[in-house]
């Protein structure tokens, strides 16, 4: 059940938050006519184990609204943070202000991702860049995503402390949600969130590579004009190239190295035929001593738990939209 | 001379090494990852089962047999192309072993205890605007050894099909693998 929680919606506040060296703030928006601001609460992630929590929250308008640039800061720890706009419900859910809570000890439907499967991205960041706590996202001249009134949203953050993430504060995370006037839209911006669920590596894998398509430009050639790629610590290297329905794989515009630190590459100009999609790709390497299903030759499978299991997901976000965002898998 | 005689040995077959030759052609048969964790060779004209992976979507679990590798670990590729314009729907490709069959040793096949040893090529949902489903397809399937980087290819022309036997879990499959597939559509499975 969700409970409600001391989350906060501001707008028209002047809050700025801790001075901390380890816990970032972000002034919010100063009306709602600029946008508003979704902030979780200070908490706690215990030694040894994962937090990953859904704050369900509404669009806070009585008209639909275009968005132009999401601001989006984390504290130290963090592993991802996705914003979703809620659709079909299964076992996850909850009302403007509810929270579901979920650990690695105790993860409930937060950490189970078949709950939102046909939920469509709003915007995302992984990891924390190094030296660099606040994220930018700005999208073209123009390009704004369509909220209608009081949309359901769902902000879910996830924090480690195990094993090779470490949490060294608090978790805390903030996100400015941006508007941009009516009148000055030109195209709405489509998401894409693509997953390979049926990856599995093992200890002693050198390099070991799965790839896939996403075919999804159905009514007309798209531009993409951002991107960036997710695995657990024992992904080495994560690609996304174009795909052309006639020729297949194309140019890579996407490369990360880092899997805790992954690049949001913004300001891409990446153009999609007809028909086409993208092409993305992850590589693992495991050490012979690590072990993540001990009752499956401690080989790394699909599922959220970072110390123990393996993601392969990109995160695309391009324009026009069409009929619809996109959910690969 | 005695360099020519070696030669001359091989070939005629004495001293033959036990191992394909890097000259040797590979022969790849397409087969279909079954529940029961076993291959079965696909024909043209075969249905394939879009199976349900834990998230969402449905993918065909498209496996090979391969005659003359000398590497275990391999490039297996799927990919659905268009019967009419050869357009590719869905590509998949993944690292995988191959070790000699116990039935046959010169047929060398993937670790069937789990079906991420196979291709999941990720054909649902249908964001293109075919049916994805009950049509025909070619199915490609190319290994190609990592080191060597020797490879072979083979088409079949194949029936994606849904067919699962719980209703709900049968009208998702259709529903996600047709034409013009919007998020929210079919809801979530059964």
């Amino acid at each position: 059940m969700p409970k409600p929680v001391w989350f906060l919606l501001v707008f028209f506040a002047a809050c700025h938050g801790s001075s901390s060296p380890l816990d970032v703030s972000l002034a919010p928006p100063k009306s709602l006519d600029e946008g508003f601001q979704v902030a979780t609460p200070r908490f706690d992630v215990p030694a040894g184990s994962e937090v990953q929590d859904c704050y369900f929250v509404d669009v806070p308008y009585d008209v639909p609204v275009y968005l132009h640039e999401f601001v989006m800061t984390q504290n130290p720890g963090t592993h991802h943070m996705n914003v979703f706009r809620v659709k079909t419900i299964k076992d996850l859910s909850g009302k403007p202000g509810d929270v579901v809570h979920g650990t690695s000890a105790d993860p409930g439907p937060c950490f189970d991702s078949a709950n939102w499967a046909d939920w469509p991205l709003v915007t995302n960041n992984e990891g924390q860049q190094a030296g660099q706590s606040l994220t930018d996202f700005t999208l073209p001249d123009g390009v704004a995503e369509r909220f209608e009134p009081h949309e359901l949203l769902m902000l879910q953050t996830h924090y480690v402390n195990a094993r090779a993430q470490l949490t060294p504060g608090v978790g805390h995370v903030i996100v400015n949600f941006l508007r941009m006037p009516d009148a000055d839209v030109k195209a709405e911006l489509g998401t894409l969130f693509a997953t390979n669920q049926n990856i599995r590596t093992c200890p002693g894998d050198v390099d070991r590579k799965f790839e896939a398509s996403c075919r999804f430009a159905r009514d007309s050639p798209i531009t993409i004009v951002a991107a960036n790629g997710h695995m657990h610590s024992r992904g080495i290297r994560f690609t996304m190239s174009g795909f052309d329905s006639m020729t297949g794989p194309g140019a890579m515009f996407y490369q990360s190295t880092s899997w805790d630190s992954p690049p949001f590459d913004r300001g891409l100009q990446v153009a999609v035929p007809q028909d086409g999609g993208i092409y993305y790709t992850c590589e693992y390497t495991v050490d012979p001593s690590l072990c993540g299903n001990p009752g499956d030759s401690c080989c790394y499978t699909f599922g959220p738990h970072s110390p123990t299991q393996e993601h392969c997901n990109a995160f695309v976000y391009y324009y026009p939209k069409n009929s619809t965002d996109v959910n690969c898998f | 001379m005695r360099s020519i005689v070696l030669g001359l040995l091989l070939v005629s077959g004495c001293g033959k090494p036990a191992g394909p030759q890097p000259s040797d052609p590979i022969e790849v048969t397409p087969a279909m990852y079954l529940a029961d964790k076993t291959l079965s060779d696909v024909h043209d004209g075969d249905q394939i089962s879009l199976e349900f992976p834990p998230q969402g979507g449905h993918v065909l679990f498209v496996g090979a047999r391969a005659k003359g590798l000398s590497e275990t670990l391999v490039t297996l590729r799927g990919r659905l192309r268009s019967a009419e314009d050869n357009s590719i729907f869905a590509e998949e490709s993944r690292t995988v072993g191959f070790n000699p069959s116990p039935e046959d040793p010169t047929m060398w096949i993937p670790d069937l205890r789990s079906f991420s040893n196979v291709s999941n090529v990720p054909v649902c949902p249908s964001y293109t605007s075919y049916d994805l489903y009950n049509h025909t397809f070619v199915l490609e399937v190319t290994v190609t050894e990592l080191t060597s980087m020797r490879t072979a290819m083979a088409t079949r022309k194949v029936i994606p099909s849904c067919l699962q036997t719980v209703p709900g879990s049968l009208s998702y499959c259709q529903c996600d693998c047709a034409a013009n597939y919007v998020l929210g559509k079919c809801g979530t499975p059964m």
